[in-house]
């Protein structure tokens, strides 16, 4: 019998991923270090890393349910962020050194080898602040960064995200390592950042069908008015379409199905679009209380938002759209 | 099947391709017999029965290969996607032997008779009798909006054989012949110029006893499972096919110097890159469906998921095609020309793909229901 892709877990994978979510769902209110140390000891932050070096080497078949799981629990840790940088460059799987990722780099990358200096400003980049290792992405190659080095200037950027304050950083001729080729990083990255958004927003939604399920006004739920289950119905058909499309990418990457930059593209044009609706609906669902800062609703959303914001979906799309254009004229 | 396609599928059937001509009825049965002769078509269905034999995944790789050259849909795709696999499930042996060879050879031409003016997405509210007489049955009522009836050999009636209090479980199925005394079938012009859908009168038609197919006042669960066939996993080439579709377009747009300038539009590569993630999900999520079904899971509501992706993001191509190519450079070349009858007629056509087979109000409220499970009381 002819096969096609399969994107069940197996029992251990399954395990793992159920490990990395009791783990999670314990770290509220833990600073940035303790979580490191708690996601280092239990092999999340290891997911992808070289076998060679420590790591477990699972592949982004694995790791995008540990970065869901992550954005589930509103983790304040970059989860994507720090397990595609222990995937890249060594030494940042024992949660020692908070790793993260940076891809929209505008700036100069000068000499080779122990040579390198970058000098420009990368934007937007999750837990720039906390973090110890900076990974930049640029044309020429990933640059591996000291936060602390001289020349390197970091600065809350403006965004939404409570739980991880990104930040602006201004090199002006910093050493800089190069650990590797950046699309591979790029797109790991973009999947992973897109399951963090795609937990976050399924642990909304699940609190919107909770919420319309309960509360009774006119004598019956809130999804016993029509407009209601069909918002809701609608948002889990978003949430499909997002997450097979992260299952695929993630696939893609590791190698077992299709077109890998189709793939990827696809999950985060999806995830930038669909899910900030997601969770802007549940917010809606839940009427003057979702509104409250109480809530964590508010928190899902900025998640998502600022997420979404590192590598706008329109661009995503833009991409798809423009290579197959050149694909189908060579055919 | 690629070789085989590209020695037997004629060219002039590509509706990509300028000089473009639409297969004429006979024409197209008869390739669509050869289609089967060739071993490609009924690939689920038993051997004994005129199938296959094959699994799903076969099933769907065919599909893939068949949407790439934009085959027409099949003129008996009512048999050989609904009731075919109804019949498969609920039938009679005998009946699974008398009908089934007939619906991959074109030899029968199926069509649906379940809705009603007074029972459409509420089908429960079904009107048309079916009352026992003698050695057999005798109906009466109308259908409408029943696909290619005027072409017919067989309709697949869904009536009420008990008390309507009793709604979903007071109807039955009947194969009835379309040749049968007291049948008027009346076309019904579509806005897209054509007149596929009909309304078809049943006055006192009289049936045989084994006309019945799934059991008298079970017809619901047939009807059931015809529906969500039909959402699930019919057609499953329509990835492939608006693949095809997004590629004419891109190419009708090449070839036209006014054209060519909006394939470096953002805005309209925004868009494109829109429709082509719309085709792989559709890709992805029927692929997955294959797959859970291979292992013997069951389709619940999530051929409502797919149905609406699909229904929803053909309109979206449709859409975006008219846009584009209403820029083209005049007079229209003949490929422009060709690009723009194609999706001027699937602009209008897929207006009704959001409606029929359950309109997307009807397949939200099944996700909202069966999925979800949230209460309305």
């Amino acid at each position: 019998m002819m096969m096609i892709e399969d994107i069940a877990l197996t029992e251990d994978q399954e395990a793992f991923r159920a490990s990395s979510a009791r783990s999670f769902a314990v770290c509220h209110g833990q600073s940035a270090r303790d979580i490191a140390a708690r996601v280092a000891a239990d092999g999340s932050l290891a997911v992808m890393a070289d076998p060679a070096v420590g790591g477990l080497g699972l592949g982004a078949g694995v790791a995008w349910l540990v970065t869901r799981a992550a954005g589930a629990a509103l983790l304040s840790y970059p989860m994507a962020e720090a397990i595609a940088a222990a995937w890249a460059a060594e030494g940042l799987i024992d949660g020692t050194l908070i790793g993260t990722v940076g891809i929209a780099f505008d700036g100069i990358v000068r000499g080779t080898g122990v040579n390198t200096r970058l000098s420009g400003v990368a934007a937007n980049i999750v837990s720039a602040p906390s973090a110890d290792r900076i990974l930049i992405a640029a044309p020429e190659g990933v640059f591996m960064i000291e936060a602390t080095q001289t020349g390197v200037a970091i600065s809350p950027s403006i965004a939404l995200d409570l739980e991880r304050p990104y930040g602006d950083i201004v090199l002006t001729d910093t050493p800089a390592l190069r650990v590797g080729d950046p699309d591979r990083l790029i797109q790991l990255y973009g999947t992973l950042r897109a399951a963090d958004m795609l937990g976050a927003a399924e642990a909304a939604f699940s609190a919107a069908c909770g919420h319309a399920s309960g509360r009774r006004q006119f004598g019956k739920p809130l999804s016993g008015q029509q407009v209601v289950s069909t918002d809701l119905a609608r948002d889990h058909y978003r949430l499909e379409c997002v997450q097979t499309s992260i299952a695929y990418a993630a696939l893609a990457w590791d190698g077992r199905y299709g077109d890998l930059a189709d793939a990827c593209d696809v999950a985060v044009a999806l995830a930038g679009e669909m899910l900030p609706l997601v969770v802007e609906n549940a917010i809606q669902i839940h009427g003057a209380m979702g509104f409250t800062w109480e809530m964590s609703l508010h928190r899902a959303l900025r998640r998502v938002r600022s997420a979404a914001a590192v590598a706008p979906a329109a661009a995503a799309r833009q991409a798809l759209a423009a290579r197959c254009i050149a694909n189908w004229a060579a055919v | 099947m690629r070789d085989w396609i590209a020695g037997n599928f004629p060219r002039t059937w590509m509706p990509d391709r300028a000089d473009y001509a639409a297969p004429v009825f006979a024409e197209q049965i008869a390739w669509e017999r050869s289609l089967y002769e060739a071993g490609f078509a009924g690939f689920t269905w038993p051997r004994d029965y005129g199938g296959q034999g094959q699994t799903l995944v076969e099933q769907l790789v065919a599909n893939e290969e068949l949407g790439r050259v934009g085959l027409p849909d099949s003129l008996n795709g009512i048999g050989k996607d609904m009731i075919g696999p109804v019949i498969l499930a609920v039938g009679t042996e005998a009946q699974k032997v008398r009908y089934l060879r007939n619906i991959l050879t074109m030899r029968d031409i199926w069509c649906q008779g379940f809705s009603e003016s007074e029972a459409g997405s509420d089908l429960a509210a079904v009107r048309t009798r079916a009352t026992e007489s003698g050695e057999g049955w005798i109906i009466t009522g109308s259908k409408i909006w029943t696909s290619f009836a005027q072409h017919a050999d067989l309709c697949l009636v869904l009536a009420r054989t008990g008390d309507p209090a009793l709604r979903h479980a007071s109807l039955s199925m009947f194969i009835v012949p379309m040749d049968a005394p007291g049948i008027t079938v009346r076309q019904i012009d579509q806005i897209n110029g054509r007149a596929n859908f009909c309304e078809v009168v049943f006055d006192d038609v009289r049936v045989d006893t084994d006309a019945v197919l799934g059991g008298v006042n079970q017809g619901w669960a047939g009807a059931g499972r015809v529906l969500e066939v039909e959402r699930a996993i019919n057609r499953m080439y329509r990835a492939s096919l608006f693949e095809n579709e997004l590629r004419h377009l891109v190419a009708a747009c090449r070839s036209d110097p006014r054209l060519s300038v909006l394939l470096d539009e953002p805005a309209y590569l925004d868009r494109l890159g829109a429709c082509y993630s719309d085709i792989e999900v559709l890709r992805r999520l029927v692929r997955r469906t294959v797959l859970s079904l291979t292992r013997g899971g069951a389709i619940n509501g999530e051929g409502s998921i797919i149905k609406l992706h699909w229904s929803e993001a053909h309109q979206r191509i449709a859409v975006l095609a008219r846009e584009m190519l209403a820029q083209a450079s005049r007079p229209l070349s003949t490929v422009t020309k060709r690009a723009i009858e194609r999706f001027d007629e699937l602009y209008l056509r897929s207006r009704a793909e959001t409606i029929q087979a359950g309109a997307s109000a009807v397949q939200l409220g099944i996700i909202a229901q069966r999925i979800l499970k949230l209460p309305k009381t």
